[in-house]
């Protein structure tokens, strides 16, 4: 269960930064764009020299022995300390360093040193960290933790079921889950009179840690420490040019993915069933690399913007193939993936007169995957013995088009609508292509004093070839099944924005959206889902000093699907609700004592919450599931002297989580040897001291 | 099926762990439905005595208990997913 999701954003968003990447929109490239802006319009600005800014050190204390805690407070120790820095320095000539730090120490530091002269040259070395803790109360028997294979203690007995292993109880030891980034940087970017610029950037992150996992034996499982030791290496160069009316770049991003560990082993908990393993390795995330070369271009005309972008890429992987424990020929080494990448994007955008402007796009996307396909004999994890199986090498084709049109009706009531269309192409799946035609309109009204508002609704239905379930499963799926990615469905979504300011120093912000998706062909699979979602915000400066604020905002997101356990016609349904709601409101307080003294006051709390019913005769549901969570953080700011402010922080979080499916103990289900209860509640507090120095 | 990342997550957020967009079992029975378990009623807490923790298909990690290399493998016997 889960509210705080910015780390497992952080997380995901960096896993999928392949695809973020190879389309040429990595971090680097975004940071490198502003800082060459910034330089050349400040060329000419006369700038005093000498060194400004502020440097602040801080300790901190936190309470707690669930490690849950540290994703909130950043930090898993006991004690840690912190350094905050922003210094810059100017000097003649137009040469300049900036030194950049924050919460360096602590899980979620980071720190960027720029050194370089303006409108000419700058380089930058940069760092970076990242955490995310899940538990240190997993409980597990398997030894050599980390390592890429997990043994059991030497006196182990098997047993056919886990209640019957004698040595599990005695042999449990807690373990800990979690995942931690380091990430080092560096660029050089230079700029010639000519207006070109060129740059190149490389940046290496190391994953470490251990997550969770399963290793099976046919219907037997056990929970497992995964571990992981990854190194991503990513380089990005590139040129740009630009004109008064034009500007044009040439990328390339190189991303190489390597994992320490290519399998994991892992000892059997059972007795020897199909095939009479006693042990099993299971292949971990491969080797990988992904090159992508794109070229940009824009040009303005006096009411006409168009812009372009090409982009060729490739993805490689040729790991060895995890053999260990496997008895039959291999047809290849490895499987010797290779997926080439084409993009194309066009875009125009013209103004037609004082109330027209229209704009249109074209995107196209084409993933043609080269890779061999070979026959692999399957071995006996499963009753089918010695089956033949072949990879398939997916294809998948893109193609959208959008039209768009602004209207300006009055001084205070715009309109905008469009229409968008996409075609997906796609091999070795259920349908090969799916057409969805989207129409969409959005009022701007501004025209009414102390309030703005806008309305959206929109209308896309989704169709496309014929569907033919198990076309390509390696198994017969339900001819009624209609995967939902490629499913006929309608969607419907409405929004509305109002943003109110009765009072000068008071501004209400509301909106509310809602959307239906309905699978109009759908009997088995997903049948229907719906989002709500609203929420409140309310800012109010009750005088210069003193400033309130306070939010609400919910979710609710439904769905329902229906399933056949006769492999003919629905007989089952189930039925899942999931809210959330975040409510919080802060104080703060400046210029007391003199104007030395700030004070704050901030306080949230999030509730989500997901119930499931399955109903078929009678209804079951799957019990509490839900996450709830209090935080408080207090802080004062004290002004000593001119230079020197100290600053106390107080926080406080309060954590309680339950997973009814995850009520167990490592033995509770026959055939699952699990970590046991992870769930957490606990009450955090942390403690930190800072002092600021003023340059 | 691992190339479109949303299939399964909701980059804005959800109430599950991972970001999925639902959990196991029902997560992957939006997608499966063979002639075995795999479509399956799961009823989870039921008056006639099931217990939704007390099975590999709906308690502990779900259908990941079994098939826990959801994002693909690099095994030569992975088709499954189990390896
Ligand atoms: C078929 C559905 C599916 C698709 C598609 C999918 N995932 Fe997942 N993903 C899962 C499930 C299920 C879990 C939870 C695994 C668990 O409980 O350990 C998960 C977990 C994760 C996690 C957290 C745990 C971990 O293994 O590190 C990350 C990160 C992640 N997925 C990234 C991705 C990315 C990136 C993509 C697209 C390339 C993707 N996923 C596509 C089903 C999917
Ligand atoms: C968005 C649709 C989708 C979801 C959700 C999904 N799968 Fe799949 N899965 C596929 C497709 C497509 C294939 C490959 C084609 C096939 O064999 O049916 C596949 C293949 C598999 C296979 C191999 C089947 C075989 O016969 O070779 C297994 C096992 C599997 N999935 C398990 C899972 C599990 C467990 C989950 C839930 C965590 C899940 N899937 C969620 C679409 C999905
Ligand atoms: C206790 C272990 C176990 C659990 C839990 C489990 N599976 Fe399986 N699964 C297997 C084994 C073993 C096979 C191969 C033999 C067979 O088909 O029964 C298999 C086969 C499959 C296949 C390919 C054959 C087919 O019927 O399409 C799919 C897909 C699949 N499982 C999905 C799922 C889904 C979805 C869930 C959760 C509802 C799930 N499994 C839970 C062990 C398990």
């Amino acid at each position: 269960m889960n509210t705080k999701i910015n780390l497992i954003t952080l997380a995901l968003l960096s896993s999928c930064s392949f695809g973020v990447l190879a389309q040429g929109y990595g971090l680097a490239n975004a940071k490198t764009d502003s800082v060459k802006f910034d330089a050349w319009k400040c060329k000419r600005c006369v700038v005093e020299t000498g060194t400004t800014g502020s440097i602040s050190a801080g300790i901190a204390y936190n309470s707690e022995d669930d490690i849950y805690s540290a994703n909130a407070f950043n930090s898993s120790n006991e004690v840690t300390g912190k350094v905050d820095a922003d210094i810059r320095y100017r000097g003649e000539k137009g040469y300049q360093a900036n030194v950049n730090a924050h919460n360096l120490g602590m899980d979620n530091g980071r720190m960027d040193i720029d050194v370089g002269k303006q409108g000419v040259y700058n380089i930058n070395v940069n760092y970076r960290t990242f955490a995310h803790y899940e538990s240190n109360s997993a409980l597990s028997p398997y030894q050599q933790i980390g390592s890429d294979y997990l043994t059991l203690p030497d006196n182990w007995v098997t047993a056919g079921s886990s209640p019957d292993m004698t040595m599990l109880n005695s042999s449990l030891n807690p373990l800990e889950l979690s995942l931690n980034r380091d990430r080092y940087g560096m660029g050089v970017e230079y700029q010639t009179e000519s207006l070109l610029t060129t740059y190149v950037n490389f940046q290496r992150e190391d994953k470490t840690g251990t997550k969770t996992t399963s290793g099976s034996i046919y219907n037997q499982s056990m929970m497992l420490a995964e571990p992981v030791d990854y190194t991503t290496d990513i380089l990005n160069a590139g040129i740009k040019l630009k004109g008064d009316n034009w500007f044009t770049s040439l990328n390339y991003t190189g991303s190489v993915f390597k994992n320490d560990n290519s399998q994991l082993g892992f000892d059997s908990a059972f007795n020897p069933t199909f095939g009479a393993q006693t042990s099993g390795y299971m292949s971990l995330d491969p080797d990988n690399e992904a090159h992508t070369v794109s070229l940009l271009g824009q040009y303005n005309l006096a009411k006409t913007n168009l812009s372009g972008r090409l982009l060729i890429g490739q993805m490689t992987q040729d790991q060895s193939l995890t053999s260990i424990g496997y008895g039959y020929d291999l047809p290849a080494e490895s499987i010797d993936a290779k997926v080439d990448i084409t993009g194309m994007t066009l875009k125009a955008t013209t103004r037609l007169n004082r109330e027209w402007r229209v704009s249109g796009s074209y995107d196209y996307n084409d993933r043609d995957n080269k890779t061999q396909i070979e026959q692999w004999t399957q071995i006996s994890i499963n009753d089918v013995t010695g089956e033949a199986e072949y990879n398939t090498p997916y294809d998948l084709t893109t193609q959208r088009a959008k039209l768009s049109a602004d209207y300006r009706i009055s001084q205070g009531i715009k309109l905008d609508a469009g229409y968008d269309f996409e075609r997906d192409e796609r091999s070795y799946q259920d349908r090969e292509t799916t057409d969805e035609n989207n129409l969409w309109a959005r009022v701007r009204v501004n025209s009414f004093d102390k309030w703005n508002m806008w309305f959206k609704g929109s209308f896309s239905q989704r169709d496309g070839s014929e569907y033919q379930a198990s076309e390509t499963s390696s198994t017969e799926q339900n001819a009624l099944l209609r995967r939902y990615y490629l499913a006929d469905r309608d969607r419907s979504q409405i929004e509305a924005r109002f943003s109110h300011t009765p009072l000068t120093d008071l501004t209400v912000d509301f909106g509310a959206r809602y959307s239906l998706d309905d699978y109009t062909d759908t009997e088995i699979g997903l049948t229907e889902s719906t989002d709500t979602y609203y929420d409140v915000n309310v800012h109010y400066a009750v005088n210069a000093d003193v400033s309130l604020n306070a939010f609400y905002n919910h979710q609710t997101i439904e769905s329902e699907q229906s399933g056949s356990s006769s492999f003919s016609v629905a007989n089952w349904q189930a039925d899942i609700e999931d809210t959330i709601d975040y409510i919080g409101a802060g104080i703060s307080y400046r210029n007391l004592m003199d104007s030395r003294l700030k004070l704050g006051l901030d306080y949230t709390y999030s509730d989500s919450d997901s119930t499931t019913q399955v109903s078929q005769g009678v209804t079951g549901d799957y019990g509490d599931y839900f996450a709830k969570v209090h935080n408080l953080n207090l802080y004062g700011e004290y002004q000593a002297t001119d230079n020197m402010s100290v600053r106390v922080d107080y926080q406080m979080e309060n954590y309680l989580d339950n997973d009814a499916s995850n009520d167990i103990s490592a033995d509770t289900i026959w055939n699952v040897v699990s970590f046991g209860n992870v769930d957490h509640d606990y009450t955090a507090h942390m403690v930190m001291l800072s002092m600021t120095y003023r340059l | 099926m691992t190339e479109n990342c949303v299939n399964c997550h909701n980059p804005h957020g959800s109430v599950n762990d991972a970001m999925l967009k639902t959990r196991a079992p029902q997560l992957c029975q939006q997608c499966h439905s063979g002639d075995g378990h795999t479509s399956s009623a799961y009823l989870g807490n039921t008056s006639m005595g099931s217990s939704v923790n007390d099975n590999a298909f709906t308690g502990g990690r779900s259908c990941l208990n079994c098939h826990s290399q959801v994002h693909g493998s690099n095994h030569p016997s992975g088709k499954l997913l189990q390896r």
